[in-house]
């Protein structure tokens, strides 16, 4: 009996992890000075402006 | 590019209440103007990365650096920062988060690929319908379930998805994943131009779980790079004095 709840608890868990919602995720950037500017004057939020080149000794694909 | 800070969770929850903006160094003359009029470094050029906090009317906001941690000494100092700016500013409701595009499909291809995320091309047959796709597109953009999961573009000239194999329709949403230079796409999934709301929302959630990121070996990516014959052309020149760019040393 002992054997069995533990089994189905273990079970549970691992269905548990399983279904667990994916929450990967990042900032989420304008691309573009003009459209972002635009946006942050229109709802009156503050700016995070960063730069990057989005190649690496001429190849692309990594910043 | 300095990834520790910007992918801490709590400078991650902090932008949310700021409109982020990225820029591609050395990809447009005018935004190049813009960047040096917030920072530039020892060298007098403008140099591979900046970073500054600057308030909705333009005006810089503390001290700019090539990057955050020029300014804050942890991404904690970062995040703590930021929300602090953040309480300084009272949010306009009525104000309009317009889609986060980027240039082109050159660009946004080259950015997802170096984000290891999907692109979505937003396809419209002209700029009246572009305009009404992309505004839906928004809608579900900035969905926190949805925001930060995809490198957005707007195209009308069917040209541009030339790179892009398994293209089918001539409008609608379609996911792209990117080749590992950028260079190229391959279509994820194809959404109807009809589709909107939730339906657009469920969709894109279930398109990204398509997309697979590969972990990258910097040096690896940059030697086969160079084995295989790729070679970005910037559209202004590289300024950037360190060993990466090709400026004055």
């Amino acid at each position: 009996m002992k054997l069995a709840t533990l089994m189905f608890a273990a079970i549970a868990c691992l269905s548990a992890k399983a279904e667990e919602p994916e929450t990967r995720t990042g900032i989420a950037w304008f691309g573009t000075w003009e459209r972002g500017f635009r946006v942050a004057k229109a709802t009156g939020r503050p700016i995070l402006l960063i730069s990057a080149a989005p190649q690496c000794h001429g190849i692309s694909g990594l910043w | 590019m300095d990834g520790s800070y910007l992918s801490n969770r709590a400078v991650i929850e902090a932008s949310r209440d700021f409109v982020c903006i990225r820029l591609a160094t050395y990809e447009s003359k005018e935004e190049a103007e813009v960047m040096k009029s917030y920072f530039v470094g020892a060298s007098g050029e403008l140099e591979n990365t900046m970073f500054a906090l600057i308030a909705p009317d333009g005006k810089k906001i503390g001290r700019a650096g090539r990057s955050p941690g020029f300014v804050y000494a942890d991404a904690a100092a970062l995040a703590a920062g930021m929300k602090e700016t953040a309480a300084k500013y009272a949010p306009k409701q009525e104000g309009k988060w317009e889609l986060p595009v980027m240039k082109n499909v050159r660009l946004a291809l080259d950015v997802a690929a170096c984000d290891g995320l999907a692109c979505v091309v937003s396809l419209a047959a002209d700029k009246d319908a572009a305009a009404k796709q992309d505004e839906k597109l928004a809608q579900a953009a900035w969905k926190e379930s949805i925001a930060g999961k995809f490198i957005y573009v707007s195209v009308t000239n069917a040209k541009e998805l030339e790179a892009i194999k398994g293209v089918t329709k001539k409008s609608g949403f379609l996911v792209i994943d990117p080749d590992t230079y950028g260079l190229e796409g391959k279509v994820l999934a194809e959404i109807d131009s009809k589709t909107a709301g939730k339906e657009l929302e469920t969709a894109l959630e279930k398109a990204w779980k398509l997309h697979k990121p590969v972990e990258k070996d910097p040096q690896e990516h940059i030697r086969e790079g160079h084995r295989i014959g790729i070679d970005w052309k910037t559209e202004i020149p590289d300024t950037d004095p360190g060993p990466g760019g090709k400026g004055p040393r």
